[in-house]
């Protein structure tokens, strides 16, 4: 889990252009200001090209956090 | 992944470094392995220094849309970061693009775009078609595809008059699935066929439209598979019709056009030999026993042999860069039955054992053209590399390991795209070989003189027209060496420019014995009262040095006489290349009037002085 978190983080990193050290599990579109609708578009196709998923407009609307991805992610796999 | 990471890693080390060519590559690799937005957003928030040799450009490009463009759009700012072009990209509201033509204060000709591109799908210009066919059960009636097209058309033609820019329309994509089903073809005009003619009739409407290019999505949708190119989901949710897939291929295809709008194509491909053009080392395996032919793998070779052809079709030249000894190397390419290219097909020939970089800076030389017009293609990773390190500015095609894939790898570059090709670009291979016999000729004259006769040289003035006005263009975009101002003037603002009242704009065509050289010169001029003043003025590195100037400056001075103008003015601004331009006013005893940062303006009073034509250059005005 912990892993993954830290992939993730890389992921929103280069994604949204911003620093790795200020991201936490608990980042979220509420304290990330790039993350937002058009952001979270970009996020979903990100995460199903880096690990080869699906995401559906149900999975989609609760990607609200790291924490929230992360749980997706490891489900999936 | 772990060939990911370590590449990403060697990324952000040469960029570290500023070993900015090797980034570039590099960066074109990650793409290539990991095609994603964070890979994307990555290359555009880190690749931002200017590549050595590589004038970086600024090309802003418009997007009217009618749905969901934006994933595409870090893809493509990061594919054009690698040929050092900086995109600055706006977006328009959903379905707003008539309004946003039409109305020409909206925000889109404020931002004044150099590209615009009209995204727009089937569904929206043509609902009848997409969702059923009612409207078009007139089966067949004459007049449906032109009904059907003519509101986008004439928001293009609009468009067209409004502005400048280039524009790209994205062609009409078929559905998956026919919504008559296997029907659909049994119609007597079905919805397949229907838009294949929307396609048809919009291509055809593009070619008579100047600046105006057709980006065939339905193909490149085709190329890929309309399966998986859809994706209904984010289609239905988000207005994002493309699969995450498949985005890098929109960005791809959108750089085939955005390279060469930005001049960023290549003139020259130099290539390697040994398994790159056939299969072994002639050296060992002699003459006969390289691989090439019908059949494999000497037809992996014999692929890339025809790809480089249908390049040199474009109006590329095409020069041999090879480590070998020079009389194997040519044995085979002259006296291998089944080799397509032989030597004559090459501009300059540079078989030894000397360094590469060497050998390419000696054919940028000899072939008078700057080293950032190469591109390099060789089967040695080794070679490649160390071309990126010492000369940077040349553009190195990666290739595959399997040579099946070396023809396709080198077709996908978009250095070599061209929007349109004019004879002069299709004749140029010959040109130079042309060139070379008169170097012999110049040889043998014992004057000057004697040898401008002895070229029986004869001018054309060509004004403005459907059959000039692409290679005139050209020749502003593309001349550096012999140009007094170097602007660039894209088609559209060349017809733009023509249809002004004070304004002459001519070309001028040189035929000698050895042949027809084309358009080689180009001249613009502003009359103001009872001033002409030279806007753009510049010659063919062709035929540089064998007094064409002087006639190009005889007729303009023609022109200020009959339209009444007491003097002739033209500045000569400095740039990195164009000094064999310096001297040509002053040589014509025009005298230097102003100075400035970027030039000197020089001017001829037309009172006391006279610029004879050279007796040399026969005159056919028409």
């Amino acid at each position: 889990m912990s892993e993954s978190i830290e992939r993730i983080k890389q992921i929103i990193e280069d994604l949204f252009n911003i620093d790795d050290t200020t991201l936490n599990a608990d980042s979220s579109a509420l304290t990330v200001p790039e993350w937002d609708s058009m952001g979270q578009l970009m996020l979903v196709l990100e995460l199903e090209q880096q690990f080869n998923i699906h995401i559906s407009p149900e999975e989609s609307e609760k990607l609200t956090s790291i924490a929230a991805i992360a749980e997706l992610v490891a489900g999936a796999n | 992944m772990d060939e990911i990471f370590q590449i990403k890693t060697a990324y952000k080390t040469a960029v570290d470094e500023n070993n900015l060519a090797v980034a570039a590559n590099l960066a074109s690799r990650l793409l290539s392995l990991s095609p994603t937005l964070g890979t994307a957003q990555l290359i555009v928030n880190t690749l931002t220094q200017e590549i050595p040799g590589r004038l970086s450009v600024k090309k802003k490009v418009a997007f009217l849309r009618s749905y969901t463009v934006e994933p595409a759009i870090p893809l493509m700012r990061a594919l054009s970061r690698i040929y050092g072009i900086d995109l600055i990209v706006k977006v328009g509201a959903f379905n707003a693009y008539t309004q946003e033509i039409i109305d020409t204060s909206s925000w889109l000709y404020q931002f004044d775009p150099d590209i615009v591109i009209i995204a727009v799908q089937t569904r929206d210009i043509a609902p009848s078609v997409w969702y059923g066919l009612t409207d078009v059960r007139r089966d067949g009636a004459p007049g449906v595809v032109e009904d059907l097209l003519s509101p986008i058309l004439s928001l293009i033609v609009q468009l067209r008059t409004s502005s400048n820019a280039a524009i790209i329309v994205q062609a009409f994509e078929q559905p998956t699935v026919e919504n008559a089903g296997l029907m659909d073809s049994r119609r007597s005009i079905g919805q397949s066929e229907l838009i294949r003619e929307m396609n048809h009739c919009l291509n055809r409407f593009a070619v008579s439209c100047s600046g105006v290019y057709v980006l065939d999505y339905d193909g490149l949708i085709a190329r890929h598979g309309r399966l998986q190119w859809v994706d209904e989901k984010k289609w239905l949710t988000s207005r994002s019709p493309i699969s995450a897939d498949c985005l890098i291929y929109i960005a791809r295809e959108y750089l085939r056009f955005i390279v060469p709008l930005s001049n960023r194509q290549c003139k020259v491909l130099a290539v390697d030999l040994d398994n790159t053009l056939w299969g072994g080392v002639v050296g060992e395996d002699g003459v006969s026993g390289i691989l090439i032919g019908q059949e494999y793998p000497g037809a992996a070779y014999l692929a890339m042999q025809r790809a480089i052809l249908d390049i040199r079709d474009r109006g590329v030249l095409l020069a041999v860069s090879s480590k070998n000894n020079e009389a194997d190397a040519l044995e085979a390419l002259d006296k291998r039955q089944e080799m397509l290219l032989r030597s004559h097909h090459f501009a300059a020939i540079r078989i030894n054992w000397k360094d590469k970089s060497q050998n390419l800076r000696e054919i940028a030389a000899e072939l008078n053209v700057g080293i950032e017009n190469l591109a390099f293609v060789d089967d040695n990773p080794v070679e490649r590399h160390r071309i990126l390190l010492e000369l940077p500015e040349v553009t190195v095609i990666d290739l595959p390991p399997d040579p099946s894939g070396y023809a396709a790898a080198l077709r996908a570059s978009p250095v070599f795209e061209r929007l349109s090709v004019t004879a002069e670009d299709r004749n140029r291979g010959q040109y130079y070989a042309e060139q070379r016999d008169r170097k012999q000729l110049e040889l043998s004259s014992t004057s000057l003189e004697d040898f401008y006769r002895s070229l029986q040289m004869s001018a054309e003035i060509v004004s403005v027209g459907p059959d000039s006005v692409a290679r005139i263009a050209q020749l502003t975009q593309k001349t550096n060496q012999f140009n007094m101002t170097t602007r660039r003037y894209s088609e559209s603002e060349v017809l733009s420019l023509n249809e002004r009242a004070n304004w002459q704009l001519f070309g001028i065509r040189i035929v000698d014995r050895f042949g027809d050289n084309g358009i080689v010169g180009v001249v613009f001029l502003h009359i103001l009262d009872d001033i002409v003043d030279i806007d753009t003025f510049l010659l063919s590195c062709r035929v540089i040095g064998r007094t064409v100037e002087t006639a190009m400056l005889a007729y303009c001075e023609e022109i200020a006489r009959s339209a009444g103008c007491k003097r002739i003015r033209g500045w000569f601004l400095q740039t990195r290349k164009n000094d064999p331009a310096s001297q040509v006013y002053c040589n014509h005893r025009f005298e230097c009037v102003e100075r400035s940062e970027s030039g000197i303006l020089w001017e001829l009073n037309l009172t006391d002085n006279s610029i004879a034509s050279p007796e040399w250059i026969a005159k056919q005005f028409v």
